[in-house]
């Protein structure tokens, strides 16, 4: 058994590897492109800061006389050039076109009189006009502030010391410093929690993608499941092997995008922008814990992959269903990665996929959740990734058995799955039965006056999609199912429906009284 | 060997298999044949235990097929109608993790593939990734599939449909090496001219039933024709022609409604 368990496991890994698509999902991109996406935002992000800052911004002076003291100022700090000397509605607008093409960094208008209220030491109004959409015009606004502030401070202080006053009279408070406590690791592994998570459930999922898809719908695509269920080996030891196979390639990838994401930011990244290497303190203990939760969580998406992989009929079928997958899984992670949750509630740790993004944060951030959320989180992925596995095992059975050749065989061995399928399939028909009728009378002409929604003939499909019911392995037949309500008239309609023609009954009743009594009138037939 | 008593597949109400019966022995070359559709797969199928009969018996090498289908698998080597090789791998890797799933393992296993490579003389292409094979040499590659765990019944499912002459002379030729090697061989074709070569006994399938079963001279006297290939039209056009007249019996139906 295991020796077959093995070989199966050992060719899947061996096609894996010979395959420049899996290679690609599995080494290439977790090891070298996410990094580098990863690092990219934030470099040059402080890069463009720091050379802003270096940057000579002008500052265009619109009214005045502006006080003399206050250029003579700015003119003496670093970074800033003054221009002065306009008046009038033309000059401002000229200005502002400046502005906007970026010759000047703001303008700085200042009312008339302002010489008037200086003098009578009064505060001046001035107005700032800055340019959102120019980073430039941004920073040089923000510096301006800070400096008019700075400015006006001194001002003050010396106003006050002329008058006998001293300055500390309007200041009752000084800060001293600010302090971050934080320990840097923990800082870090905040940081860390905020993209380790979302890759390694993300990557859950990508990683093995290609192998699950090969090791089910591509058997099926080239033919070789045939021969494969033929052999002389227990259906159990083939699903194992290639589940086996799925998740080791998840988990590898996983490890990867881990350790590279890991180290490019802690190493990496602060080199780049010339920071101390930052430090996070993941103890050996944890290690073993996000060891065991990752390869938990790889079990449980590679048990659903492969499972839908076995439900599709085609590659790029599975391909459809487990693309799907990565953005129903990708929901969580996004909304942990905005939302700051200190103390989540139990129940949350037995949802299979958000646990393992909460431990794994509460780890990097340096602690662990408590025992009870562990075990819930442990258990509650253990048992999600055994009915996946089992779940799968099974359906990998009757569609390898081609038994599903037949359509009354194919009824009972689908029955379960059509049983969960149907009501839900209604639910959504009444729901969208709106939209689907317009979008179907769109091709015949307007809504048709005889229609009710939901209708069963013309405007919700009565089509299934053949994954959900029907061998892998039959032929390309597709059946339209009967409805499960039918009008009346679809016996005496023909298909595109006819609206009703004749006049409405109460007209009838009036102009022909031979007509009154004949209810098919309504119809119109 | 192979015993098939009162053979049955339908699929909802259409009956695509209906009692066929026949026996192989061991060293015997049976050959069924018919024209398309006639259920010549399904009922190889059925066989080699990945379809189940709707009704009928059938032991492969001594075992029933339903009750006891790892048995039958353990001891029946099947060619399907497509090689179904892993493209990615090379020949001998492909015969590796077959013979290992068989049970197979070791240097009895690299023996074993490098004597049936030989034989089939692709000995060269041993280390080449099968998916630059041609149609023939996966066929072969295919048989050699088959017969990895020496399987006492051989059922081949149209082993030289598609191939060139060459070809198609070396399977005819590995087909006359298994019954000399006593094995039963159950292969289904449509190729006349070659069946009457190699088969020690022929049965014509039409429409899922046995109408003819003999030595091929049995077959041809019966009918009173000197070739198989003229008994063979002969029974494809009686039962065909009734077949025929049916669906026109439907179109006059609804000319009428």
């Amino acid at each position: 058994m295991w020796a077959k368990v093995r070989a199966v496991w050992a060719r899947e890994l061996l096609d894996t590897v010979r395959d420049k698509r899996t290679l690609y999902m599995m080494v290439l991109l977790p090891i070298f492109i996410m990094p580098v996406v990863m690092l990219v935002g934030p470099v040059v992000m402080v890069r463009q800061q720091e050379a802003l800052q270096q940057e000579t911004a002008v500052v265009a002076f619109h009214g005045g006389p502006v006080p003399g003291e206050l250029t003579a100022w700015l003119e003496a700090q670093e970074g800033f050039a003054v221009e002065t000397g306009t008046t009038g509605e033309d000059a401002l607008a000229r200005l502002q076109e400046r502005l906007e093409a970026g010759e000047i960094q703001l303008i700085v208008s200042v009312a008339g009189y302002a010489a008037a209220l200086w003098a009578a030491e009064e505060p001046v109004p001035v107005e700032l006009i800055y340019y959102a959409n120019s980073s430039r015009s941004s920073a040089a606004l923000q510096r301006f502030q800070a400096l008019l502030q700075a400015f006006g401070a001194q001002v003050g202080a010396a106003r006050l010391m002329e008058r006998g006053l001293s300055p500390n009279l309007v200041q009752p408070f000084t800060v001293t410093g600010t302090r971050n406590i934080t320990p840097e690791e923990q800082f870090t592994g905040r940081l860390l929690g905020m993209f380790v998570p979302f890759f390694i459930v993300v990557w859950a999922v990508m990683g093995g993608m290609y192998t699950a898809i090969d090791a089910a719908a591509g058997e099926k695509e080239r033919n070789s499941l045939e021969p494969l269920v033929m052999v002389p080996a227990p259906t159990s030891a083939i699903v194992l092997g290639k589940f086996l196979a799925v998740a080791t390639v998840t988990f590898v990838a996983v490890m990867l995008l881990v350790t590279s994401s890991v180290v490019s930011f802690l190493y990496v990244l602060p080199q780049l922008l010339g920071d101390e290497v930052l430090t996070v303190s993941l103890k050996p203990g944890y290690l073993l814990y996000l060891l065991a939760f990752v390869a938990l969580l790889v079990a449980l998406t590679s048990a659903v992959e492969l499972g839908l992989s076995v439900y599709s009929k085609s590659y790029r079928e599975a391909q459809a269903y487990i693309s799907a997958l990565v953005f129903i899984i990708m929901l969580p992670s996004m909304y942990l990665g905005f939302a700051e949750i200190e103390d989540p509630a139990l129940w949350t740790y037995a949802v299979p996929v958000l646990n393992v993004l909460f431990v794994v944060r509460h780890m990097l951030a340096g602690s662990l959740p408590g025992a009870a959320p562990m075990a819930i989180a442990f258990v509650s992925l253990f048992i999600a990734a055994g009915v996946a596995l089992w779940g799968r095992s099974g359906r990998f059975a009757t569609s390898g058995s081609f038994s599903g050749r037949s359509p009354s065989a194919r009824g009972a061995t689908h029955a379960a799955p059509r049983a969960v399928v149907a009501p839900a399939a209604r639910a959504g028909h009444l729901a969208s039965a709106l939209m689907i009728s317009r979008q179907n009378a769109g091709r015949s002409g307007g809504v048709r006056d005889v229609m009710m929604l939901p209708s069963t003939t013309t405007s919700s499909s009565t089509y299934v999609a053949p994954a959900l019911m029907m061998s892998s392995l039959m032929l390309d037949t597709h059946v339209a199912r009967l409805p499960l309500r039918m009008p009346a008239e679809t016996s005496t309609q023909p298909a595109w429906q006819m609206a009703a023609t004749t006049l409405p009954c109460s007209y009838a009743s009036r102009t022909s009284r031979t007509m009154s009594s004949l209810t098919r009138i309504r119809s119109g037939a | 060997m192979i015993e098939v008593e009162g053979l049955e597949k339908s699929f909802g109400r259409r009956t695509v298999v209906r009692g066929v019966t026949f026996r192989v022995e061991p060293g015997e070359v049976f050959g069924l044949l018919g024209p398309n559709g006639a259920g010549k797969t399904t009922t190889l199928r059925m066989l080699s235990t990945t379809m189940r009969p709707t009704r009928g018996t059938a032991r492969v090498a001594g075992y029933d097929v339903v009750r006891e289908p790892e048995r039958v698998r353990a001891h029946l080597g099947v060619l399907p109608t497509d090689p179904g090789l892993y493209g990615r791998l090379t020949a001998a890797e492909n015969l590796r993790f077959y013979g290992r799933l068989c049970g197979l393992d070791g240097a009895a296993l690299e023996r074993r593939i490098d004597e049936l490579l030989e034989w089939l003389g692709l000995s060269e292409f041993k280390n080449e990734r099968t998916e630059r094979f041609s149609k023939g040499m996966r066929q072969k590659v295919a048989l050699a599939r088959a017969v990895l765990h020496e399987p006492r019944v051989l059922i081949l499912d149209e082993p030289t449909a598609g191939l060139d002459v060459l070809a198609a002379r070396s399977i005819l030729d590995f087909i006359r090496r298994s019954k000399a090697a006593g094995r039963s061989v159950l292969f289904s074709s449509h190729y006349l001219l070659e069946a009457d070569r190699v088969c020690d006994r022929v049965a014509i399938l039409v429409n899922g039933a046995i109408c003819a079963m003999g030595t091929p001279a049995e077959v041809c006297r019966q009918v009173g024709v000197d070739n198989l290939e003229d008994a063979f039209a002969y029974w494809v056009e009686k039962l065909g022609a009734s077949e025929s007249g049916r669906t026109g019996a439907k179109e006059a139906g609804y000319r009428v409604g």
